[in-house]
């Protein structure tokens, strides 16, 4: 008598591939372990490539010259992994500024470091609601500085999946899971000269 | 670590002076496995580890199948299948089944309410996955001989210029090539460095500046949309996919090129598809032969009865359309491509034999149908849930004509331009290499093009996004 796990694996109906050896055919399509070279087409590519790459360093060289002569300054794209930068060095004991564009732009950090002995960590985003920000310090054990809230009520209670509210959270959620990678790419960007905050 | 980063073009320009410095190819290799895990890492170290505890399970099972008896090889594959199967399971789609079993539960009357499991998706672990399963499925199917060192199937699997986002290089066509330290042909590393430079082009300057901001607005917006918008967002994302991905393919290709490494094509102008089977020949091609390979020739393939045969190509594409991520729609993708798939094996047994269905009429109007469907296709792929796709499908069969038009006149012509471009682009070279079409061209042109490319990569302002297929 035939047992019923047999009969179980029979009615299983496990895919062809196990049970028997692929045919000719399926060896030529299947790939393995067929040798495989890319074709290179035939042209000077050293030469090119110097000539490529001294178009590309002139062209930038005229770009960058004529940005500069229009005022323009090398700048840094205000986003989260900027804001997740400055994050990272809140200490302790740090002051830190939250809140909206009020208290980005209206507040002078070289003025507040004379008077209260420190430069304040500026977190303010435009735009933007304290509240994620606020929430996030008060769940950091490591923090028991003091925060100075900027609030303007309509933004402060921005109701939640609200653009000032989006960008808040934004920010908080890329500073708790930035990446190694996009956080050596941002250092990159400071350490290229472009550190003006 | 993006290969739209400055990151990456100090880490590529490090890892490529230090391997062609260093003289023995055993040292080679260990450094490629350093780099490669160092590449993997910046995303989430402990993943790392993941990656190399699975590879390495890999390795010994790869060994048990080739010395074991006949009927103790299978066991040793199933137990390989479902180890692998099983990690991508949990951390894929561990959310999906618990909230899916919630609702069938719900539909019986019970209240379940699951926990919520605080799951990241290690990047690129459906291709590495599939990656090492091509290692125990052709050691079992006796194509490949398992390979005695530990270190060269690490490298084979984790080789990051195809480790995170494919193409999926089957463990078969990566092995030999470690056998000897390889040597450069004349001009190969040139050649990998321009493929580089297309492949960000396409990624940086067609899809990320010219396409994604579109694509977004119209797949992102809550009302309802003319159909020319929800024409327009449609293709601007199928002109958006195909950058993003086919660029990051020869990105993955050019950098391996520049080490000595030959990877195939993932894509060989798809969009001048006639027909959904060419489609997919021209498509993700390492994904499509694989599934091909490894599932749709196992359970019979063409070898049996027409009816089965279309069942067997719905169950791949139900399939593969899981693979790309763990949400309904994207199913619904798989089996709208498995149903196009069987609708035209009907129509090849009608038709195939007139005389009037090989006519180059008759093809272009295929063509065209072909990349109609596949624009439909893309309508499920692209949004995140069943209200976006079904209003944008009635924006583009005319049921909104009062809809909002959000896109601009500059905006509209920006994708119709790239549009009528790629799809030009791909009917010209449908029958061709690329590399046949660049010998074709006079030096100077060569030269100035990949000026330009260069240029727009530097000069296009704006945040470049991740490539869409890290997620998957």
């Amino acid at each position: 008598m035939r047992s019923s796990i047999s009969n179980f694996k029979e009615r299983l109906r496990l895919p062809r591939l196990f049970f028997r050896k692929p045919s000719r055919e399926e060896q030529i399509h299947g790939g393995p372990p067929l040798e495989f070279e890319r074709p290179i087409p035939p042209a000077p590519w050293r030469g090119i490539a110097v000539v490529v790459t001294i178009v590309v360093i002139a062209a930038t060289t005229v770009w960058e010259l004529y940005c500069r002569s229009l005022g323009y300054t090398p700048t840094l794209n205000d986003n989260e992994d900027l804001w997740t930068l400055r994050r990272r060095v809140v200490a302790p004991e740090s002051i830190v500024i939250i809140g909206d564009s009020r208290a980005w732009f209206d507040v002078d950090l070289d003025e507040l470091q004379k008077g209260l002995g420190k430069r304040p960590i500026q977190l303010a985003m435009g735009g933007s609601t304290a509240f994620p920000v606020l929430a996030d310090l008060a769940d950091d054990k490591n923090f028991h500085g003091t925060i100075i809230c900027s609030v303007v009520p309509h933004l402060f209670f921005a109701p939640p999946g609200s653009p000032p509210m989006e960008r808040a959270e934004k920010g908080v959620k890329r500073f708790h899971n930035q990446t190694p990678s996009v956080s050596a790419n941002i250092s990159q960007c400071r350490w290229k000269g472009m550190s003006h905050f | 670590m993006l290969f739209n980063s400055l990151t990456f073009v100090v880490f590529f320009t490090i890892v490529v002076t230090l391997y062609w410095s260093l003289q023995g190819w055993e040292l080679r290799k260990n450094l490629l496995v350093v780099v490669s895990y160092i590449f993997y890492g910046a995303w989430n170290p402990p993943f790392a580890a993941l990656l190399f505890s699975t590879t390495c399970m890999d390795f010994w099972l790869g060994r048990q199948i080739a010395k074991a008896h006949v009927h103790r090889k299978r066991r040793w594959l199933v137990a390989s299948v479902c180890m692998n199967l099983s990690m991508l399971g949990f951390f894929k789609y561990g959310n999906f089944l618990l909230q899916n079993f919630q609702w069938l539960l719900a539909r019986i009357g019970i209240v379940y309410q699951p926990p919520h499991l605080d799951i990241l998706l290690p990047v690129g672990i459906s291709f590495y996955t599939f990656h090492s399963l091509s290692y125990t499925l052709d050691i079992y199917r006796g194509v490949l001989q398992p390979t005695r060192s530990l270190r060269d199937f690490v490298l084979a699997v984790s080789f990051f210029p195809q480790l995170v986002a494919g193409p999926i290089v089957r463990a078969g066509d990566f092995l030999p090539q470690l056998r000897h330290s390889p040597r450069l042909k004349e001009g190969q590393f040139f050649w990998g460095l321009a493929l580089m430079t297309l492949g960000l082009f396409e990624k940086i300057v067609l899809a990320d500046t010219l396409l994604s901001v579109s694509a977004d607005r119209v797949f992102g917006y809550a009302g309802p949309l003319v159909a020319l918008d929800s024409w327009g967002g449609v293709l601007a994302f199928a002109g958006q996919i195909f950058f993003d991905f086919a660029g990051y393919s020869l990105c993955a290709i050019g950098a391996a090129l520049t080490l000595g490494f030959h990877l195939k094509d993932n894509f060989r102008f798809p969009y001048a598809a006639i027909g959904f089977s060419d489609f997919w020949r021209r498509w993700h091609i390492s994904l499509s032969t694989f599934l091909r390979d490894y599932l749709y020739i196992p359970l019979g393939g063409n070898q049996v009865r027409p009816f089965r045969a279309a069942l067997n190509l719905v169950i791949v594409m139900f399939l593969g359309g899981l693979w790309h991520g763990a949400a309904w729609t994207f199913v619904v993708w798989g089996l709208l491509h498995g149903s196009y798939l069987v609708i035209e094996r009907v129509f090849r047994v009608l038709f195939e034999a007139k005389r009037w269905a090989s006519t180059l009429p008759v093809r272009v109007l295929a063509g065209f149908a072909t990349y109609a469907a596949v624009c439909v296709a893309w309508v499920f792929f692209r949004a995140p849930d069943f209200t976006i796709a079904s209003r944008m499908l009635g924006g583009m069969f005319g049921q909104h004509p009062h809809g909002d038009a959000i896109l601009t006149t500059r905006e509209l012509l920006q994708i119709g331009s790239v549009t009528i471009g790629v799809i030009a682009m791909h009917w010209a070279m449908r029958d061709n290499a690329f590399e046949t079409a660049v010998m074709r061209l006079p030096h100077w042109a060569i030269t100035a093009i990949g000026s330009a490319m260069a240029c727009a990569i530097i000069f296009t302002q704006g945040t470049s996004n991740a490539f869409i297929y890290f997620q998957f």
